[in-house]
């Protein structure tokens, strides 16, 4: 259902039902973005269980979007690619560098010997 | 005077200057038009009122600030990380002795309600004192000692970025964006919507006057299809931080391919929420409305919209009628009343969006609260 699936940027909210747990899976699932997925039980290895396989970058139980900076922020599928947040900005921002020292006079190979 | 006439009053104050001179470019330190002279008009989605030209920037102002930046880069990435976390502080500083301003020009540019805008500054200031504090240990790395090395790693900063910000949250965005390159070491060349430009602009400037040397923070306005085109392919520029739609982000990442950008985006949602029958159904409401209807909708990133909701059956009925009962009643309603909660759906911007999904078989009529698809 397009309405279901396509970013409307606007005051629109779609309710669908589902009767198990799998088709809630599969209709949240079928969206081609997954920046967010949100949800709402009391039973905890549901929720465990849920949020495992939900496809989306950031997942709240029980509680509506609310930010902490040194957590990861960023979408999987078409919602995006990289993380924000805490050290993840810095893993986008820097380059990583190795630098390897030599602790003695290790063997090292003479070509043709 | 009630609450919305002073208010638009004091935005009328702070806005009075860019009325004059319009949105300028800043580029290594200084005030530039565009090098074509060229200018667009920016309007407030409010009232479609006239607030201020805006320098309408291409490849060559694209070119200036990218190689301000390259020219920067050096001495901002050496500063120890320490002096660097002292400025950001400082700029979170001039930040929230701003907010006001920043938070009334963020109303006009962008449509959004003072409610809501009025936390921006606030948020903005706190993005910059969380990367301040990490700036000194941006650097750290790890010891993976072996038989006959020790081997240590690093980071460095990549070097002059590329931060492309939307038109939504156009403040707090940009802080989200640029205060992190800032405390890793990068220097910076800031593409923000064409749409909501100002604050922006003020942030740039918060930023140098707090003491962030010229060339460090470059702001180019323009188009995506111009300005936002030459920052991606800029060979001096190293990685594309991109807040905006999806499309978009494949755009950007076809055009940085000829110099290998890095690219980080932040792109569309449709995010589910998923309602069990064991639920607190009460808060998962309120929770729903809040986060589809607070910001009309123009959420994407950091308050996201719950565009689906999957609920068990037998409670959906009540909770759909519950959803249209609860939609604020004035969706036009001025967003500098603070009793607000909603703001003008910007025809221009979203309005094609939204009106293209209407209900299937009913074609004349629009969207109304409490729709229901069959």
């Amino acid at each position: 259902m397009r309405v279901a699936n396509e970013e409307i940027f606007g005051p629109v909210l779609t309710a669908l039902t589902f009767d198990t747990e799998d088709e809630a899976l599969e209709i949240a699932n079928a969206v081609e973005y997954g920046l967010t997925g949100y949800v709402w039980t009391n039973d905890l290895t549901r929720a465990l269980r849920f949020t495992d396989r939900l496809e989306a970058g950031m997942i709240w139980v029980n509680s509506e979007n609310v930010r902490h900076l040194p957590t990861p922020f960023g979408g999987v599928k078409a919602s995006g690619i990289g993380r924000d947040g805490g050290d993840w900005s810095f893993e986008f921002y820097m380059e990583q560098k190795h630098i390897g020292l030599a602790l003695g006079q290790h063997h090292i190979p003479q070509l043709g010997k | 005077m009630s609450d919305l006439a002073t208010n638009l009053a004091r935005a009328e104050t702070y806005l009075a200057r860019f009325k004059e001179t319009g949105v300028l470019n800043r580029i290594g330190g200084e005030d530039r038009p565009a090098a074509s002279g060229a200018t667009f008009d920016n309007a407030s989605p409010v009232d479609e009122a006239f607030l201020c030209t805006v320098a309408r920037s291409g490849a060559e102002d694209i070119d200036a600030a990218a190689r301000a930046a390259q020219a920067a880069f050096p001495a901002w990435r050496d500063m120890t990380g320490v002096n660097r976390k002292k400025i950001l502080h400082k700029i979170a500083d001039a930040i929230e002795a701003r907010a006001e301003e920043i938070a009334f020009a963020e109303c006009l540019d962008t449509g959004q309600a003072i409610r809501f805008m009025s936390k921006a500054a606030l948020r903005g200031a706190e993005n910059f004192r969380f990367f301040a504090d990490l700036a000194p240990g941006a650097r750290d790395g790890r010891t993976l000692p072996s038989p006959t090395l020790m081997n240590i790693t690093t980071r460095l900063p990549i070097g002059p970025v590329g931060v492309i910000t939307p038109w939504n949250t156009p403040f707090m965005l940009s802080t989200w964006k640029i205060a992190p390159a800032l405390a890793a070491g990068c220097t910076v060349v800031h593409k923000p919507a064409e749409f909501s430009p100002i604050t922006a602009r003020i942030l740039c400037e918060i930023a140098e006057e707090a003491g962030l040397p010229p060339g460090v923070w470059n702001l180019v306005n323009g188009f995506g299809e111009d300005a936002g085109k030459a920052l991606t392919e800029h060979p001096a520029i190293k990685a594309i931080a991109f807040v905006g739609e999806s499309k978009t982000g494949s755009m950007i990442m076809k055009q940085g391919a000829d110099t290998l950008k890095r690219v980080h985006f932040e792109l569309g949602g449709k995010n589910p929420v998923i309602v069990f029958d064991d639920a607190d159904l009460d808060r998962a409401l309120d929770a729903a409305i809040f986060m589809i209807y607070s910001l009309n909708g123009e959420r994407c990133t950091l308050l996201l919209p719950p565009a689906a909701a999957i609920q068990h059956r037998g409670s959906v009925h009540r909770k759909a009628d519950c959803a249209g009962r609860k939609h604020p009643r004035r969706p036009s309603a001025r967003p500098g009343n603070r009793g607000r909660a909603a703001h003008p759906q910007d025809p221009f911007r979203q309005g094609h969006q939204l009106f293209r999904h209407r209900p299937p078989g009913r074609r004349h009529r629009r969207l109304r609260r409490g729709t229901r698809w069959r």
